[in-house]
This record gives C-alpha cells, sequence and structure tokens, in this order.
C-alpha cells in the first residue's frame, strides 16, 4: 500500500489499527509525509466549515423567505381589515339618504271611505268632490276640498291629500292636530304618516318616535319601520 | 416513520433540498420546545439551524444509518445538547448525551494543530476551484464517500477515473494555497 492510500484511510478513518500504527512511524520518521497529513486535515476542515457555511447560509435565507412571506402575508391582512373598515366606514358614514327612504315607504293611503259615506248635513257633494280630486291624484283640489270639512274623515284624509301635494309641515300639523291624535280609527296610519313625514323634512330624532310606536302598535307595517330604523341609525 | 425513513434515505443520497424540507417540518415544534429553557428568540433559530447541520452531517457521514428512535427526537437530542451548551449548563450525567457527542472533536486530529490561517486559506483555495473538482472533494472529505461510491454517484467509468479527478483537484487546490501563502 502507498503513502498516500494510508492517508486516505487515515483522512476517511477507515484505518485499521494495524495500518494506523503504520501512519503513526511514518510521522515520527518522515516529516514531509506528516505535513501531507496535515494538509489533507486542513482539507477536510476547511471544506467541512465552507460546507457548514454554505448550508447554515441556505437555512438562513429560507427563514428569511418564510420571515419575508409571513410579513407579507400579514401587510396583505392589514391592508385587507384597512380596505374593508374603510368600506365600512364609508358606508355608515353615507349620509342617511331621507328622500329615498320616504320615496320607498310612502304610499298615499286609499280611499276606503267615500263608497259609503253618507254625509246627511248637506256637504255630500262637498266630500265626494274631495274624494274625487283625491282619486284623481288632485292633491292640491283635494285638500282644499277636504281643508273645509269637519269630520275626521274628512281631517285625515285633508292631510294624506297635503302629503300627497308635498307638504309635509302642513300635513304633520293636522296629523298632530287634537282631534286626529285621539281617533282609534285612525291611530295607526297617523303614526306611520307622522314618522314618514318627519322623515320626509329630515327630522330623525321625531321619525324614530314615530317609528317606535308603529312598531309597537302596527303588526301590518311592524318590520318595515324597523328596516327604516336601521337606516337612520 | 417511513416518511422519516425516506427522508433519511433521500439525504443520505445526497439530496440537499430534502433537509431544507425536514428544517421546516420541526421548527415550529422545536421552537415550542426550545421555549422551556430560558433562551431567546433569535438564539433558538440560530440553535436549531446548528442542530439541523449536525443532523445532516451525521446522516451522510453514516454516523446515522438507521434510526432507533424517530427523527425527530433524534434531532432534538442535539438540540437540547446545544441549548444546554449555550446555556453553559452541564448536562446531567442521566441524560445520555454520549449519543449525540459527535462532530465537535475530531478524533485524529489531536497530533495536529492545524492552524486556523492555514485552514481559512485552503477554504479560500476551494472556493476558487471548479464545482466538478468541489464536488469529488466535498464527497470525499465532507461526506466521507469511498471511491467506489463517489464514482457510482458521478456516473464515472472507474474507480482510476475518480482518483486522478482527485489528485488532479488537490494539486490544483495546493497550487492556489500556496500563492496564497
Amino acid at each position: 500500500m502507498n503513502t498516500s492510500d494510508l492517508i486516505e484511510k487515515y483522512i476517511q478513518k477507515k484505518a485499521t489499527a494495524e495500518e494506523l500504527e503504520i501512519i503513526k512511524q511514518l510521522m515520527d520518521r518522515d516529516s514531509e509525509f506528516k505535513s501531507e497529513v496535515s494538509f489533507h486535515l486542513e482539507i477536510r476542515k476547511a471544506i467541512e466549515k465552507e460546507e457548514r457555511e454554505r448550508l447554515k447560509q441556505r437555512l438562513q435565507s429560507l427563514e428569511q423567505n418564510k420571515q419575508n412571506k409571513r410579513f407579507l402575508s400579514l401587510w396583505w391582512k392589514i391592508a385587507a381589515v384597512f380596505v374593508v373598515g374603510a368600506g365600512l366606514l364609508w358606508l355608515f358614514n353615507q349620509p342617511v339618504n331621507y328622500e329615498k327612504i320616504y320615496v320607498e315607504n310612502f304610499e298615499i293611503y286609499p280611499n276606503i271611505v267615500a263608497p259609503t259615506v253618507r254625509d246627511f248635513n248637506g256637504s255630500e257633494e262637498s266630500i265626494a268632490k274631495a274624494f274625487n280630486y283625491y282619486d284623481s291624484r288632485n292633491y292640491r283640489e283635494a285638500a282644499k276640498a277636504f281643508g273645509a270639512l269637519q269630520t275626521e274623515d274628512a281631517h285625515f284624509y285633508y292631510a294624506m291629500s297635503l302629503m300627497g301635494d308635498h307638504q309635509i309641515e302642513k300635513a304633520i300639523e293636522i296629523m298632530k292636530s287634537f282631534d286626529l291624535q285621539s281617533s282609534e280609527k285612525y291611530k295607526n296610519q297617523i303614526n306611520w304618516y307622522l314618522a314618514l313625514g318627519y322623515l320626509k323634512i329630515r327630522d330623525k330624532d321625531k321619525s324614530i318616535i314615530y317609528l317606535k310606536k308603529v312598531i309597537k302598535n302596527d303588526q301590518t307595517r311592524a318590520s318595515d319601520a324597523q328596516k327604516i330604523m336601521l337606516k337612520l341609525k | 416513520m417511513s416518511r422519516e425513513k425516506s427522508l433519511l434515505e433521500q439525504i443520505q443520497s445526497g439530496d440537499q433540498r430534502v433537509i431544507e424540507e425536514v428544517y421546516i417540518l420541526y421548527k415550529k415544534d422545536f421552537v415550542a420546545y426550545a421555549s422551556r429553557f430560558s433562551v431567546n428568540d433569535e438564539d433558538v433559530v440560530d440553535i436549531y439551524q446548528d442542530s439541523i447541520i449536525v443532523l445532516y452531517e451525521n446522516i451522510i457521514s453514516g454516523k446515522l444509518v438507521s434510526l432507533t428512535s424517530s427523527l425527530k427526537t433524534y434531532l432534538f437530542a442535539i438540540g437540547k445538547y446545544k441549548i444546554y451548551n449555550s446555556l453553559k449548563i452541564k448536562a446531567t450525567t442521566k441524560e445520555r448525551f454520549s449519543d449525540y457527542e459527535f462532530l465537535f472533536k475530531e478524533d485524529n486530529e489531536e497530533d495536529f494543530l492545524l492552524k486556523e490561517e492555514n485552514i481559512e486559506k485552503v477554504q479560500k483555495g476551494y472556493q476558487g476551484l471548479g464545482t466538478r473538482c468541489q464536488e469529488v472533494l466535498k464527497m470525499f472529505y465532507y461526506e466521507n464517500l469511498s471511491i467506489e461510491e463517489i464514482k457510482n454517484r458521478l456516473n464515472y467509468t472507474s474507480k482510476d477515473v475518480v482518483k486522478s479527478q482527485k489528485s488532479r483537484c488537490i494539486k490544483q487546490l495546493k497550487e492556489i494555497v500556496l500563492k496564497l501563502r
């Protein structure tokens, strides 16, 4: 076996006890052999160091990439939260579109009186005339006609005609008058139309007061009133 | 266990990407495990990386041929040893660290006082070699592969080709180092 084979075995720790003895003797005798062995050990050490550093760098960049990804995804999350938040903020800060809610909900109260009305005080003609205007959607004339009459029905339809003619403040005034406020027959209607009337003139607080009454007392309109409340808040 | 066995075999066959897979696989658990010791986060990552390197070296050098415990247990034992080292705590004698005290000291270096500056020069020389030379020398000196194994790994026609390639590379390395000296 030549010396380079011996060195190979020694470097790879594959030398037998016998071979190790030979190597030891050679190293004692031959300084050139010893420095050759030393050089190979240096190579092993150097490559080991280099490869460890390379692997370490590899793992470090793997870690860095992982962190970058995490960082990036974190930023995406923050950005997403921000966008959604801004969207919601925009949504909630949207001015309440009173007109829109009013138009969606306002429907003039139908004439449920005229076919059966019989006015024995000689005003039959005038109430029939008023309803005639009302049914033909001439609310201005209807308002004038109803306004001249003094019955509960006439008062209610007077207010309705005023709303139909966009005289909201006046309609509210009539609806809040004593005899309509105490009317059992029109109580629920009055609350509903007052809520809508205040909505139309952008009086949110007063509208809410009447919406609450509607929710409490008027089964048929409670869910509509609830929806409007949500939009107002 | 079979997955771990295949990971082990892939690393043994020289696939370095697999060690990255192992790294990611146990990272979270290791950080949780290390949190019992008072090591700061930065050090934990550093220790984990070094432990992975030791694991890798033990696998390629054939020190870890088959698993008696799981790969994870083995890796964590290395890590624990390194944590203790970093904390300068002497492991209690009950702990069987002897199984894992490897590579920190080379037994056949005792007769030699290798100079750090010489090693650095050889390292620089190694960096200056072509990839083919680096590959052969890495296999021989770092992975401790036999000439036969290198021949198979690199698809050389005979062991003599490997031998002459290797001595050519060493000669080249020597020349570079001499210039540096």
